[in-house]
């Protein structure tokens, strides 16, 4: 038995060792003949017969579910696949291609499926484009009952753990899961938000999706690693590796169970120093993650969202609504809008402003210098944010701003949408918070203007890094110049921190570098209480705080300051995280 | 018949489950309900073809509804994108 490795996608994190079991399914081969014309009848029945026999099959599903504790997303999968099949494109039409090309009804099915997923593949929109698959599983159930090979999953075999290895999964599939209870899914196709990954997700079983050709390369109950967090499959791993990953999965359930119980935990150090702990968000969907994971709030929505996959530009109510959700979702914790970040790097149709060429993006025309060269576009967003502040606690933050100015503008501004919002009647908090994006090296070196004019700060790392460092992440030849642990960085952020809190004026970190847990007890030595992530971190940094006493990092971050080499700073910060 | 003029503000668009949701109200009156997108139409019946309508968030969709309780049907379908389609959090 030889040891190999396969690389997928993962789309549902933990590791699963256990036995493969293939499932043949998709890419069923059809075969097409000529009907005699007296047998058209019969066939056109056949297709009838095979499409009813389906259906029931998906209506004892959903029957068999009601009841049970079946995450909602099967039901609704279900419906749809019904639907689908009952929608005449798909068990009327097949019935006109046999009587017109007096060929057999699975060479008409699959004629017609391939019409419909040729229409699909033309679909601009990813989500909406891999959304074909729904169809073409739904044609395979019928196929394979047309074929005589109706089809139900195959039990999984002994106590050890099974994982199932397939081209493709359809909801119906992924349903019996509930029941047999795989240990992970494996398969040739799909995309993170394929049905597979939703639910497995959902489920909470680890799944590598896009593998290729996993149901070529592995055969029957072969021995089986899956790594839903790193994409990776090892098949017939040996004694070493297989001893390594018990010992990984044991660890990370452990952690996992820990992490959990932190969630209504307050996030406090051992000396009794309050963190708020933010979620950054891009969608109105990520706020369930963001509650999961126990953020206190949202201390970065951006709003860019609003753009993607549309022509023209989201109107008012549009953008009162998606804000409205956000803050009614959060239930009374802070919300922190930060306004358009659009530049001459991200063109939008519509926006006359950005129709020319610049030859330095992040230099140019972006952020708020955008938005105040667009009032119009600026006011729409700025009357939206101030029309939902009436239904939860949303603050204000403008992002790339470098001069007292440009304070002053934008202030201008919002006290032109509030006039405008009074004279109409309409509700909105008068006094809602605005505040700052720290990224421009000069916002922190003349930030007395920042502290005098705003209510709060909030640092950019990303951006912060690369205006002060002058390194474009995104070019290869230069990204290892990027570097987080320059002393230019670190003095930076201890001077910016400083003058808030002196001010008395929150100040957060909105960037990667609060995300990375390694860097979590450096910016609590350096004062800063407000951390804002991706909240998958937030449990993992939250463990940090809980186990960190400002106090006595205090030495050793003193020395930080000082240091003037990044290597020098990487190994007190070593230092820092074995207290 | 009458016409409405809707937009779709749930994040994803008109995705799978969506579509679901109209062809289930939609099916529940007597009257004929259309969907037109871009000058493209689909019966709120079929959904296929709702599916292959691919309206984004931020689209704009056009509502036509002609039968006996047309009144009551736009009020109930228009309700449902007022709501982001059942999405909105």
């Amino acid at each position: 038995m030889v040891s190999f490795a396969l690389n997928g996608v993962g789309v549902s994190g933990g590791i699963a060792i256990g036995r493969a079991q293939l499932v043949s399914h998709a890419t069923l081969e059809v075969s097409h003949y000529t009907i005699p014309a007296s047998k058209v009848d019969a066939e056109i029945l056949r297709f009838g017969v095979a499409v009813k026999e389906v259906q029931k099959e998906l209506e004892g599903l959903h029957k068999a579910m009601t009841g049970g504790d079946v995450p909602g997303e099967f039901g609704a999968f279900l419906d749809v696949h019904w639907m689908i099949l009952t929608d005449p494109i798909l068990s009327e039409v097949p019935k006109k291609i046999i009587l017109e090309q007096r060929c057999n009804a699975e060479w008409a099915l699959t004629t017609q499926l391939g019409v419909l997923v040729e229409q699909f593949e033309q679909i601009e929109d990813p989500y909406l484009r891999e959304r074909k698959s729904d169809i073409v599983q739904v044609g395979e159930r019928v196929l394979k009952r047309l074929m005589g090979k109706p089809g139900a999953l195959p039990a999984p075999v002994a106590e050890e753990q099974t994982i199932l290895v397939a081209h493709d999964l359809s909801p119906a599939d992924v349903i019996q899961f509930k029941s047999h209870h795989y240990g992970a899914f494996l398969t040739d196709v799909g995309g993170a938000t394929s049905h597979t990954a939703i639910v497995a997700r959902s489920l909470n079983v680890p799944a590598v999706v896009a593998t290729h050709n996993a149901r070529q390369l592995i055969r029957d109950s072969e021995m089986l690693i899956v790594d839903g967090d790193s994409g990776v499959v090892i098949i017939n791993p040996d004694r070493a590796v297989l001893a390594e990953y018990r010992l990984k999965q044991t660890e990370l359930e452990l952690d996992r169970q820990k992490l959990k119980r932190l969630r209504t935990k307050p996030a406090e150090t051992i000396d009794g120093h309050h963190v708020e702990l933010h979620a950054n968000i891009e969608l109105p969907d990520d706020l369930e993650q963001t509650l999961e994971n126990g953020a206190t709030g949202v201390g970065l929505f951006r709003s860019e969202f609003l753009f993607l996959n549309r022509e023209g530009l989201p109107t008012e109510d549009e953008q009162f609504e998606a804000y409205r959700a956000v803050a009614e979702g959060m239930k009374g914790l802070p919300v922190t809008i930060r306004t358009f970040d659009l530049g001459a790097d991200k063109h939008k149709e519509g926006l006359d402003g950005l129709a020319r060429v610049t030859p330095n993006p992040a230099l140019g025309l972006r952020a708020v210098r955008f938005c105040l060269a667009e009032p119009r576009l600026f006011l729409t967003q700025l009357r939206a944010i101030l029309r939902a502040s009436h239904y939860g606690r949303i603050r204000i933050l403008v992002p790339m701003l470098a001069s007292s100015s440009e304070i002053e503008q934008t202030l201008a501004m919002i006290e032109q949408a509030k006039e405008g919002l009074r004279e109409q009647g309409v509700p909105f908090n008068s006094q809602i918070e605005v505040g700052g994006m720290i990224e421009i090296p000069a916002a922190i070196i003349a930030m007395d203007a920042f502290v005098a004019r705003l209510d709060f700060l909030s640092i950019g790392t990303n951006d912060l890094i690369q205006y002060t460092l002058a390194v474009d992440r995104a070019d290869e030849a230069v990204a290892h110049l990027y570097n987080p642990l320059h002393p230019a960085i670190i003095r930076l952020l201890a001077l910016a921190i400083n003058t808030a809190n002196k001010a008395k004026r929150s100040i957060a970190v909105c960037g990667e570098m609060a995300g990375e847990v390694h860097l979590t007890r450096l910016l609590l030595g350096l004062g800063l209480r407000n951390f804002s992530m991706h909240p998958a971190h937030l449990l993992t940094v939250k463990q940090r705080v809980l186990t960190s006493e400002v106090l006595a990092t205090k030495a050793i971050v003193d020395r930080i300051r000082r240091a003037d080499n990044p290597d020098k700073i990487a190994s007190l910060v070593d230092r820092l995280n074995a207290l | 018949m009458l016409t409405r003029v809707v937009s779709i503000i749930n994040p994803l668009g008109l995705h799978a489950r969506a579509c679901a949701r109209i062809v289930n109200i939609s099916s529940r009156f007597r009257s004929n309900v259309s969907l037109v997108v871009k000058g493209r139409r689909a019966s709120a019946r079929n959904i296929v073809a709702v599916m292959l309508l691919t309206a984004s968030v931020g689209t704009t969709v056009r509502l036509e509804v002609d039968g006996p309780d047309e009144a009551e049907a736009m009020r109930e379908i228009a309700a449902l994108f007022h709501d982001g389609l059942g999405e909105r959090s």
